[in-house]
């Protein structure tokens, strides 16, 4: 298979750096209705995707955990902190330079239908990102564009049919295709299986898998389902609320969790193992509710103190290049 | 619910046809054909019967759209005057099949060009978001509720009694129509996450607009051309009425059935009659035109 | 009392009689959970309404029964369904919102079932809908009853209809995908109290779903659908552990995400 050469992006070598750098990121929303208070959606998050790794952002809805990957890519304006994909300044950017950069980091979202303009041709969907960020046209347009295909395994005659006549499974495919197209080495994927069928699912995250290690992608893995992110990425972020209560290693965090949080996720996971018993851990309440000045999640918290409604507590270390965000991590006090 | 269309075995590859295209608005060839789309073949027929007949008509015929013969006033449908004639001794058949040069012409003009600057405006509102969209839609509220005969008269008044001011008038009817119709469509399309992902691709706002909002807020647009230009028809006849623009004795169906509505008491229907048929063929013919086209660019079945 | 749901359908429907259930038939037996397993497509949802008479429009049943004890549910007029649904089958559905009327309160809408099936008095009514708020795990009915559907959480608003569903004491409940849509933690806590409320109240449930894991943790019997047939029926554990159709062994495959190791940092 030859490969066409797009054109070498003028990019500054960091491969010792980390790809995505997100310090203190804020962003809030205004209430949509009258009376309704501002909502601050991402509270100071801070976390590092080291390149060619693969980063899972954990969270429940409401979390934040999209509303971060929106503001990573520069899709939504941040209120706060700062951004740096591939050394690059993201947040304030001028637009015309931040569009040029779309080349190197792209993104899959959750609904494989909706993603693509009912009427543009698939095959013209997946080559829509060469011909704006590339010189290719005509003969050798196609051809890229039936490699890509081959890559994310799409029978070439697609290539003239529209979205509605596909698949889930295909539809989402040519939005991966579509994605890579520019050789990007970012990619954010916001829960890219949740609507998908069970038996698609496997299929469409073993050709993740497979990209990020053939194309040296550096990924952001959007998801709420832990078992997803145990299959696919390296290091994992739980966000809670907005804040981002833990971060480690994604065997070590989900083993030995070392924030409440963490262990009532875990403790919620259904095996489909029917003779493993079901972790039961106290769980209290609805997400998000209560929340005061102090940890957000104290309010359903089982080991809350008077402490903990004080003030936020600070990222603490809980292993090698693991932090959680509890007064009591290191502590020998784990939910019962 | 195979794929459209015999397009693979067309020598130019299709994909290259998709990219090189800027608009995606009339590359269908299956959804043409006759057989699967009946309005768009009606509608056609019906608009080259008339187009073609104001032409061939009045050549062929002995009498002059114009010429007043006033000893065969009111003479009813014989051999010589298969239409009749109305009170000046005019030839119905010639006035009825040659007025349709007047009114399809104006009225595409003038609908044509309140589509043109209301998509135009109608996207900038649409994808403006704060004061400046809701400024514009205030604009546009006020020009609705401007009387439109006391504008046509202000415009005789200003620059005299000219053909055009019917279409500038026409266009400033139709205006507020379209840039409302567009705008809607374009608030819902900037919400949907095929734009933000376009977006995301790198697409700057000209080629989002061009290649992704547009195409996807036209249905509705397309479909109220025809009907727009329906009332046009009408609406050209009323200011003829009221003195503006059309004057006797340029045929035009409207005031040939306005200026011979008296003669019906009288027995003599067919002053009225013939151009009524006609006015309502254009009608329909222009709105199954329009019904057709959209549905030849319809993508989901 | 044993109560028995054979179903044996051959549903077909539309322009060209498209038949989108196959000779399905199952069996509810009483007093347990019986999950019914299928991907989009597959028909559980339809047969689901085809046993209480709820097929959309263009869709009738070509054949077989539907057993509810001794009586066959098939054929049955709207009036004669409506005195079935409510007090001996109860439905629940995927979307708790929009099974929930939003513009009146949460009160007035249990209330109204309550009017429709049973005769009570004002006071009796309201004593029994919180009764039934707090059964279904609300500790603060009396707040709750006067709300209205938006201001309730999903898992709050789902808990609702659970209520809602059983203040007629049905004999069965079918549930149809009740906690897709919600979160992991609210998922379980909803899941965990329905299986209470059954052995509880000694129901039978149906649950509808396309998570196996929801089948492995809590049903009794399962069966599984593909493509308007059932592919295989049996005791939850046989089943799950060893799986006769391939389709069910490919699905369990799925589910597991096999094929994809733990990520070990390179």
């Amino acid at each position: 298979m030859t490969t066409v050469r797009t054109e070498p992006t003028a990019r500054v070598d960091r491969s010792g750096d980390p790809a995505i750098v997100v310090e203190n990121l804020v962003k809030r929303f205004r209430g949509r209705r009258r009376g309704q208070p501002e909502v601050v959606a991402v509270d100071s998050v801070s976390f590092a995707v080291p390149t060619g790794a693969s980063l899972g952002l954990v969270g429940e809805s409401g979390s934040g955990k999209s509303t971060v990957a929106r503001c990573v890519l520069g899709l939504l304006p941040a209120d706060g902190g700062s951004i740096e994909v591939l050394g690059r300044q993201i947040i304030d950017a001028d637009a015309d330079e931040l569009r040029g950069w779309r080349r190197d980091m792209q993104i899959v979202f959750q609904e494989p239908f909706e993603s693509l303009d009912p009427r543009i041709r698939i095959g013209a969907a997946i080559a829509e990102p060469l011909q704006i960020h590339t010189q290719l046209r005509g003969r050798e347009l196609s051809g890229r564009v039936l490699e890509l295909m081959e890559l994310v395994a799409l029978r070439a005659a697609l290539r003239d049919r529209y979205p509605h006549e596909l698949s889930g499974g295909q539809q989402q495919r040519v939005n991966i295709a579509r994605a890579i197209a520019t050789h990007p080495s970012v990619l954010l994927l916001d829960e890219p299986t949740s609507s998908l069928d069970v038996s698609v699912r496997a299929d469409i995250l073993r050709l993740l898998v497979s990209l990020q290690d053939e194309l040296r992608l550096t990924s952001l893995f959007i998801s709420h389902d832990l078992h997803t992110i145990r299959s696919v990425c390296d290091r994992v972020a739980v966000m809670y609320h907005g804040r981002l209560v833990e971060e480690g290693p994604v065997g070590e965090v989900l083993r030995n969790p070392a924030h409440p949080y963490t262990e009532f996720l875990l403790g919620s996971e259904l095996p489909v193992d029917p003779d493993v018993e079901p972790i039961t851990r106290p769980v209290r309440g609805e997400h998000g509710s209560d929340v005061g000045s102090g940890c957000v999640f104290a309010p359903r918290c089982p080991l809350r103190v008077a402490e903990c409604d004080l003030r936020q507590p600070d990222l603490v270390a809980a292993g090698p290049a693991h932090v959680a965000a509890c007064i009591f991590v290191g502590s020998a006090k784990h939910v019962a | 619910m195979g794929p459209p269309g015999a397009e693979g075995s067309s020598a130019v590859d299709p994909l290259v046809v998709e990219t090189a295209g800027r608009f995606s608005v009339f590359r269908l060839p299956a959804r043409v054909r006759p057989r699967h789309n009946v309005p768009l073949a009606g509608g056609l027929a019906i608009l080259l019967f008339l187009v073609l007949g104001s032409f061939i008509v009045p050549a062929l015929s002995p009498y002059g759209p114009q010429e007043a013969n006033p000893a065969d006033a009111l003479v009813s449908p014989s051999l010589h005057h298969p239409f009749g004639t109305d009170e000046s001794g005019f030839d119905v058949m010639t006035r009825v099949f040659y007025a349709a040069r007047i009114d399809l012409s104006l009225s595409a003009l003038g609908v044509g060009l309140g589509l043109l600057i209301g998509v135009l405006l109608g996207v900038a509102a649409g994808f403006s978001r704060g004061l400046l969209g809701e400024i514009a839609m205030r604009v546009v509220d006020l020009i609705q509720a401007f009387p439109l005969f006391i504008l046509a008269v202000a415009l005789v008044a200003l620059s005299g009694n000219h053909l055009s001011n019917i279409v500038w008038a026409l266009a400033f009817l139709t205006t507020p129509i379209f840039l409302r119709l567009i705008r809607s469509r374009v608030l819902t399309i900037r919400e949907q996450r095929y734009i933000e992902a376009a977006v995301a691709l790198g697409n700057s706002r000209r080629r989002l607009l061009m290649r992704h909002v547009l195409p996807n807020a036209l249905s509705p647009v397309i479909v109220q051309f025809g009907i727009s230009m329906g009332y046009a028809i009408l609406t050209i006849a009323g200011l003829a009425f009221l003195g503006v623009g059309v004057q006797v004795p340029t045929p035009e169906w409207g005031s040939m059935i306005l200026i011979g509505r008296n003669n019906i008491t009288t027995g003599q229907w067919w002053t009225v009659v013939f151009p009524g048929i006609w006015l309502a063929l254009a009608v329909v013919g222009l709105n199954l035109l329009s019904d057709g086209i959209e549905r030849a660019r319809e993508v989901h079945r | 009392m044993v109560d028995d749901l054979g179903v044996d359908i051959a549903g077909s429907r539309g322009r060209a009689d498209t038949h989108i259930l196959r000779h399905v038939s199952l069996e509810l037996r009483a007093g347990e959970m019986h999950g019914l397993v299928g991907e989009t497509g597959s028909g559980k949802s339809m047969t689901a309404r085809a046993a209480v008479g709820l097929l959309p429009p263009g869709g009738r049943i070509v054949s077989g029964r539907v057993l509810l004890g001794v009586q066959n549910l098939v054929g049955l007029s709207e009036k004669e369904f409506r005195q079935i649904r409510g007090p001996r089958i109860a439905m629940i559905f995927q979307n708790p919102r929009t099974a929930l009327h939003p513009l009146l309160s949460v009160q007035t809408q249990m209330g109204n079932v309550l009017k429709a099936h049973l005769d009570l008095g004002a006071e009796q009514r309201r004593n029994r809908i919180l009764s039934y708020l707090r059964l279904a795990g609300i500790h603060d009915p009396e707040r709750v009853a006067h709300s209205f559907p938006h201001e309730l959480s999903g898992g709050m608003a789902q808990r609702v209809v659970i209520a809602t569903s059983l203040i007629c004491e049905p004999e069965i409940l079918i549930a149809d995908e009740p906690t897709t849509g919600l979160d992991a933690t609210v998922q379980r806590q909803i899941l965990d109290e329905l299986a209470a409320l059954q052995a509880q109240l000694a129901l039978s449930v149906l649950m509808i779903t396309h998570d196996l894991a929801i089948v492995a943790q809590y049903c009794d019997w399962v069966s599984v659908m593909q493509d308007g047939r059932i592919v295989e029926d049996g005791p939850m554990r046989g089943v799950l552990k060893e799986p006769k159709a391939d389709y069910t062994r490919n699905l369990l495959a799925a589910s597991r995400l096999a094929g994809l190791r733990e990520r070990v940092k390179a």
